[in-house]
Parts: structure tokens; C-alpha cells; sequence
């Protein structure tokens, strides 16, 4: 097994943040409300090289965010790999995120596959609307019948263009009688269609799409069901919130943090605007509701995942991602508020940040279907 | 939906009981319609269906690339119908009749929600050329009104566009403009200094809506005082006429923005201009009072502009709602989508009633004025942040047409003095009366 830097934490998180730092200055370079989305590609490469990305291979990718350490380490690392990335851009954040999720859905089920190291896998497992967790949702699902793969799987994440997608699909009459599956295709399948999933507010570094299959034959090898399928569902599921909030909290901590800056240096009645109650209500309002998605997100950072049951890492994740929508999005608007008329101007980047925490505060399930979901999952014991 | 055992029940009330209970299948839209004046009432229909008809084709090329849109067309049209001269009455306009017997601001409002609900932005590309001319108006000065506002109307009326915008904000100084204490340090630099004939301007605007097109702006400067102190706003701000093409007067930058994208928010440099006497919108030292004045006029149709982006969000998720599915049944089946569509639908009522109200306080008084601007601003982003989260990974998606709302909306807490700035503005307004501080 390889671990990265003899396994050190703050020379990983180190590393980290010089990445970060370089990502910032390729990216943003010049003016552009998104970065030079160009530059996500080699950006990724080199996040891949330092290791910051799982990998289908779980020697090479172990310490990558949700890379086979989550297990033993829990998800601390990944959690704080992504907020820090999160602070420099949400998008990019998100690419090194989805492919965590990809080889989480891939992995412990037991599937044989031949996938190369470094193959780039998204994960697929929402239904056209709702949470993949809602049976009123179950029927819409992309459904594996008589090895025949039908259906459609929406809003596919993966780091730049996916080479496989891991898709855990609606499997009644699966081995094990948990009407679950995950199968492991390669992109360019016969019958498999990947359609870009279109024009979206923000994190426009990460690459989405939804994949509709039609007829497709998967063979016996190639998918994992029964109950293992289901809790690695249900882990990917709420692996995903986690680093969602994650990501969003260092987005809104940046977007503080440039507002910081600006109202020490705007002067309007005498003084600078840092000393004005108006902004000075705004900005720790916004750094409170920072604090609060931080102390969730520490609820069980450093429990290992495999210690942790299925019911209570996505009551965490729900919680985690629910205070995002509402925590992350205000304290990013606050800061942009602060700023006032040049806060909603691209060139700030603040506009950008709450465009990032706009598509956070939704993806894969908005808060009300969240809500739903944690009420089927039940109170803590 | 109403069910046949209430029909049946409602059919077995007294003649008078059937008389006061309204069963109509009707919209929410045509109910409030039906309680305007019926010219008003004709009008919001026209307003509506202008929108319709010349705004929905352009909204997303007007908003993907802002500097590969050219308004010019859409300004034609507007002119056309008469949307871009109802400042004065006719002959010389095409102010509803009503209104000057009334003096009434609600002619404005339903236009400025009716073209919001389909975009803000392009919207706000049409209104803020009466922005740019309230100024000519509640100066008072029949002479600006003669030499631009008849002109102007005139012009439009006919067909053949020429507008006007308004320019306060500066770089290193926006909402300044609402805080009286600070108005001695505000950080105004664009000034004007007396010459034979007239004035020379200096000093630079930004943010300026329309300021990339407008044919003449209205300019607020400091008038250098006459014993060589530095001016300052509250005491020495006045308001000129500057027309395009005159020298030393130029469009900068439009900047690039999170929404309503399809208005420029343009700078503006003054260097060396020369305007003669006659271009000075009313007294010298009275822009303080007339600035002021004009945000009280503009604030309740920005309330109405987020309005209109309330109703666009709600409108846009209610479609989504109807042609979505989960499981076999429509998302509008569902009881949590239902709590939540009320929630939008209660909201934006709540914001018409307001505005409504509103623009029929004549004049317009700063608190209640601010108030609507502030609410409205408010609860739009409430709004659109809701259909956003309703419509759930969909929100995020432009095609659907809600996250756009959201990025509109934003800007609404901010123009025209941030939310912050009118909510004290609400105090200072009140302050002897409501809040007895004067006892």
C-alpha cells in the first residue's frame, strides 16, 4: 500500500494547499467568471500525481479523497482536502469529488473489473427526480432486469470526461434480495448514451451529464448485488453530501474572507465600512454560519466509515448538507453584500462563489427531499 | 380542485348565499387584474403581452452573452407601443389619462412586473430610461422639462428611440447617497465648476444602467462652492443634462454580472465637458433634495421589478411541477411540492399587495418607498432560492428557468442603496414621527 508522504497529515494538507494555490493562479489568471475551464483538465493530471484523486486501483488512489482509507481513517482527510480546494474553486473541488465517489461505488462489492489505473469513473445513481433513497423514486430508476439495463441515471458527476460510469441501478430479483446493483460500464458501451446535462448556474469545472441505457447487456461479472450493493449505496450517497458540504463550506469561508479584505479598505462616512454595524452584522453572521457547517461537518470526521452505521453516517450527511443550503448560502450572500454594487460584479469572484453554492445547495437532492429522507432514516438511538 | 360535493352543496345556497360565494375557475392573475380600473386593467394586459411577444424570444441570448445582444430592436418596439414615453400625458406622451388626474405610480409597477416576470434584465434595459428622465420631471423646472422630456417623449413616441439614464454611483461612492450623517466624507469626486455659459464637468459614474446607449444622462456633481471650500454632496450636489457626443463625455466598460445581464451597468467619464446654463435640471445645490427625491419616485417600481422576478420563479416551478413525474404521479400531487408551491404563490401575492399600496402613496415618501424596495428584494431571493430548491438538481439547470431568477434577484438588495442602507432610510425617514426621537 502506498501512503503519500509517509502518511503525514499536515505535509498531505500542505501539499494541498500549494496545489491549491497553483489551481488558483492557472485558473484565474485573468478575468472570466469561471476560470479558464480549459486549464481543469491538466489541473486534474496534476491532482491525480500528488494523489489527491481515488483511483479504481486502490493502492494507487488510497489517500485520495474517498479513497480506500475512509474505511480505517474516515472521511477527516477527504473532508479537509475538499474544503480546502473549495476555497480556490468549487467546480474543481467537485471533479476531485466525483471521482472519490466513482471508486466508492466500485468498491467492496466485490466486482470484478479491468479497469486501468486512472481510469476517470462517474457515478451515477439519481433517478430523473427525487433521492435514489425515496421509493416513491424507485420506479423511474435506471433498472437491471434479466441483465438488461433500461432507464436513465441523471446528473453523473466525474473528474473531466469519464472513461467508465459506476451505476447503482434498481436490480428486483438481485442476488441477496436487496433489489440493488451496481454495474461498471465503459463509456463508449453500445446502447449507453451520455448527454451533457446543460447550462448550469456554477461549478462549471466539474463535468455532469445523465446516462440513458437502453437495452444494454450486462453480464454477470459485471454487477455487484444484493445487500453489499445497498450499503455501498447508501455510503457513496451520503459520502456525497459530506464532501458537497465540504466543498461549499470553503466556499464560503473564501467569500468572507475577500469581503473581510474589501470593507477594510472602503471608507463611506469617515471611516472604513469594517466599522459600520450594517457590515459588521453581515460578515459575522456569515462567519457563524460558517462555524455551524464546520461543527457538523466534525460530527464524525474522524470515526472510520466502516464503524459507523449506514443510518447514522446519513443522518450526519443529511444534516451536513442541509446547513449548507441554508448556512453556506447566506454567509456567501452576506459577503457579497458587504461588497455592495462590486460584489455583484464577476470581477470580485464573489458572484461566482454563490453561483457555486446555488448548484451545491441541490445537487443530488434539494433540502426538502433531504428532510424527507432523514425522517425515513429515524431518529438517532 | 374543486369537488363536485361542493358544487352540489353550493347549489343548494339561497340565491344571495350563491351571489357572495365565487366558485369561478379563474386565475389568481385575472382576479387581481379585475380589481384595477378597467384602463389600467387594459393596460396590464398589454404590458403582459408585449412582454410575451418581444422579451420571452430574447431572454437567453439577451443573458448568455449580454455583449453579443443587441437591444437596439427591442428598444424600436418598445418605443412603438409606447412603453418608453409615459412620463408625460398626451399629446406630448403616453401616460394613461388616469394616472395625472390620480397621480398615481401604478401604471409603472404592473409594467415593471409584467416585463420581470418573463426577464428582469431586459426589463430593467427598457425602465431605466424613465429612470434616467424622473429627474427632468420632479425638478420642477419647466424649462428641462420643455428642451428634453417633450423631445424625448416625442421621440419615442414615435417610434424612434432615444433615451436617457441616471448616474449617481461613482467608484468610490453608492449608497452613500442615503446616509446623511456621512454626507459631509462621502467620497463623491465627479464635480462641476461654473464658466461663462455654463459648467465644466469632471469626474467619472459607474454602474450606470443604459449608460452604454443612452442618448443623454442625467449627472449628479458637486458644484464648486463660490468660496473655494470643497464641495460637498448635501450641500452642493446638482443635476445636469449631458448628451451623448458632447466632448470630453465617453462610455467605459460594461461590467460583467452575476444577473439581469441584459442591462448594462456601464462607466461613464466626464473629462473637461462643457454643458451650457440650460442643461442643469433645476436649481444649482438642489441635487441633493432632487436625488433623493427621485429614489423615493424609482424605489417602488424596483419592488415591483422583483415582483415580477417573485412571479417568474413561481410560474417557471409551478410548469416544472406539472410535466414532472415521480413514480406515476406529478410532482404537483405531492403534498411537500404543494406546501412549498403555496409558500411561493402566498409570497408573491404578498409582495403585489405591498407594491400596489404603495404606488398609490402620491408623492412617494422614503419609508414607505424603501420598504417596498427592501421587502420586495428580500423575499424575491426568498422566492427564487425556493423554486430553486424545489426543482432540486433541475434549479441548477438555466433551461428550466429559475436560477436565473435567483442571480436577478440578487441584485435587487442592492441597486438603489443596499437593503441595509433602506432600512435605516425607513428610520431616518419616521424618525420624529414614529419613532418620537424628536420628544
Amino acid at each position: 500500500m502506498i501512503t503519500p508522504l509517509g502518511g503525514d497529515l499536515g505535509l498531505l494538507l500542505d501539499t494541498v494547499d500549494q496545489f491549491a494555490g497553483k489551481a488558483e493562479h492557472r485558473l484565474f489568471a485573468e478575468e472570466s467568471p469561471d476560470g479558464d475551464l480549459d486549464a481543469i483538465a491538466a489541473l486534474l493530471l496534476d491532482a491525480a500525481e500528488i494523489g489527491l484523486l481515488a483511483d479504481v486501483d486502490e493502492d494507487v488512489g488510497h489517500w485520495g479523497v474517498w479513497g480506500a482509507h475512509v474505511d480505517d481513517e474516515g472521511p477527516a482527510l477527504s473532508l479537509a482536502v475538499l474544503r480546502r480546494l473549495g476555497r480556490v474553486c468549487a467546480g474543481l473541488a467537485a471533479a476531485v469529488h466525483a471521482q472519490g465517489l466513482g471508486v466508492l461505488l466500485l468498491g467492496c462489492t466485490g466486482l470484478e473489473h479491468s479497469l486501468p489505473p486512472g481510469t476517470r469513473v462517474g457515478a451515477g445513481f439519481c433517478p430523473p427526480y427525487g433521492l435514489v433513497l425515496d421509493p416513491r423514486a424507485t420506479q423511474d430508476r435506471i433498472h437491471l432486469v434479466d441483465d438488461r439495463l433500461d432507464g436513465t441515471a441523471r446528473f453523473v458527476l466525474s473528474a473531466g470526461t469519464a472513461d467508465a460510469v459506476a451505476l447503482a441501478v434498481h436490480a428486483p430479483g438481485a442476488r441477496g434480495g436487496a433489489a440493488e446493483a451496481v454495474v461498471i460500464l465503459p463509456a463508449e458501451t453500445p446502447g449507453l448514451r451520455v448527454v451533457p446535462a446543460g447550462r448550469r448556474v456554477g461549478l462549471r469545472a466539474v463535468t455532469m451529464f445523465d446516462v440513458a441505457a437502453d437495452g444494454v447487456r450486462i453480464t454477470q461479472e459485471g454487477q455487484s448485488g444484493g445487500s453489499s450493493a445497498a450499503d455501498r449505496l447508501r455510503t457513496t450517497v451520503a459520502a456525497d453530501w459530506l464532501g458537497q458540504a465540504a466543498i461549499a463550506l470553503g466556499c464560503a469561508e473564501q467569500a468572507v474572507s475577500v469581503a473581510r479584505t474589501y470593507t477594510e479598505s472602503r471608507v463611506q462616512g469617515g471611516v472604513t465600512i469594517s466599522e459600520h454595524a450594517a457590515i459588521r452584522l453581515l460578515l459575522s453572521r456569515a462567519e457563524h454560519d460558517a462555524a455551524v457547517v464546520a461543527s457538523i461537518l466534525d460530527r464524525h470526521a474522524d470515526t472510520p466509515l466502516a464503524h459507523l452505521d449506514s443510518n447514522t453516517l446519513l443522518r450526519w450527511a443529511i444534516d451536513a448538507r442541509v446547513a449548507v443550503g441554508e448556512h453556506a448560502s447566506r454567509a456567501a450572500t452576506n459577503a457579497l453584500q458587504a461588497l455592495g454594487g462590486y460584489g455583484y460584479m464577476d470581477e470580485y469572484g464573489l458572484s461566482k462563489r454563490l453561483r457555486d453554492l446555488t448548484a451545491l445547495r441541490v445537487l443530488h437532492g434539494g433540502p426538502d427531499q433531504l428532510l424527507l429522507a432523514r425522517n425515513d432514516v429515524g431518529a438517532a438511538s | 380542485m374543486i369537488t363536485s360535493e361542493l358544487r352540489h352543496s353550493s347549489d343548494q345556497l339561497s340565491v344571495a348565499g350563491r351571489a357572495l360565494y365565487d366558485l369561478g375557475q379563474v386565475s389568481l392573475w385575472e382576479r387581481e387584474t379585475a380589481t384595477l380600473p378597467r384602463p389600467l386593467a387594459r393596460r396590464r394586459r398589454r404590458y403582459r403581452d408585449f412582454a410575451r411577444q418581444h422579451l420571452a424570444p430574447l431572454v437567453e441570448a439577451a443573458d448568455v452573452d449580454p455583449a453579443g445582444y443587441d437591444p437596439g430592436p427591442l428598444l424600436t418596439q418598445a418605443a412603438r407601443a409606447g412603453l418608453q414615453s409615459e412620463m408625460l400625458p398626451p399629446p406630448w406622451g403616453t401616460m394613461p389619462m388616469g394616472s395625472l388626474r390620480s397621480r398615481s405610480l401604478v401604471h409603472e409597477v404592473l409594467k415593471a412586473e409584467e416585463l420581470s416576470t418573463v426577464c428582469a434584465g431586459l426589463a430593467l434595459s427598457l425602465l431605466a430610461h424613465g429612470l434616467g428622465t424622473v429627474p427632468l420631471v420632479l425638478s420642477g423646472d419647466l424649462g428641462s422639462m420643455r428642451r428634453w422630456l417633450v423631445p424625448i417623449c416625442r421621440e419615442n413616441k414615435a417610434g424612434r428611440p432615444r433615451l436617457a439614464a441616471f448616474a449617481i454611483t461613482e467608484p468610490a461612492a453608492g449608497s452613500d447617497v442615503e446616509d446623511s450623517e456621512g454626507a459631509a466624507t462621502a467620497r463623491y469626486r465627479t464635480t462641476a465648476r461654473r464658466v461663462d455659459g455654463g459648467y465644466v464637468l469632471n469626474g467619472q459614474k459607474v454602474f450606470i444602467t443604459g449608460g452604454a446607449h443612452a442618448d443623454l444622462v442625467t449627472v449628479f456633481a458637486t458644484l464648486q462652492p463660490d468660496d473655494g471650500s470643497p464641495g460637498r454632496i448635501d450641500r452642493d450636489w446638482t443635476c445636469f443634462v449631458v448628451e451623448r457626443g458632447t466632448p470630453g463625455f465617453r462610455s467605459g466598460r460594461s461590467e460583467h454580472k452575476l444577473g439581469q445581464r441584459a442591462a448594462d451597468a456601464t462607466e461613464l467619464f466626464l473629462d473637461d465637458v462643457f454643458v451650457p446654463t440650460e442643461n442643469r435640471v433645476g436649481a444649482e445645490r438642489s441635487g441633493w433634495a432632487l436625488n433623493r427625491n427621485v429614489l423615493n419616485y424609482s424605489r417602488v417600481p424596483v419592488g415591483a421589478i422583483a415582483l415580477g422576478i417573485a412571479r417568474g420563479a413561481t410560474e417557471a416551478a409551478t410548469d416544472y411541477c406539472r410535466r414532472t413525474h415521480l413514480g406515476n404521479k406529478p410532482l404537483l400531487a405531492y403534498q411537500e411540492v404543494q406546501l412549498t408551491l403555496a409558500d411561493l404563490w402566498l409570497e408573491t401575492m404578498a409582495m403585489r399587495a405591498m407594491v400596489w399600496q404603495a404606488s398609490r402613496h402620491v408623492p412617494p415618501t422614503q419609508a414607505v418607498s424603501s420598504a417596498v424596495k427592501t421587502f420586495c428584494g428580500d423575499r424575491a431571493v426568498s422566492v427564487s432560492s425556493r423554486a430553486i430548491e424545489l426543482l432540486a438538481d433541475d434549479g441548477a439547470i438555466a433551461t428550466n428557468g429559475v436560477e436565473k431568477r435567483l442571480r436577478d434577484a440578487r441584485l435587487n438588495q442592492i441597486y438603489e442603496g443596499t437593503n441595509q442602507l433602506n432600512r435605516l432610510a425607513i428610520i431616518e425617514a419616521q424618525w420624529e414621527t414614529d419613532f418620537g426621537a424628536a420628544g
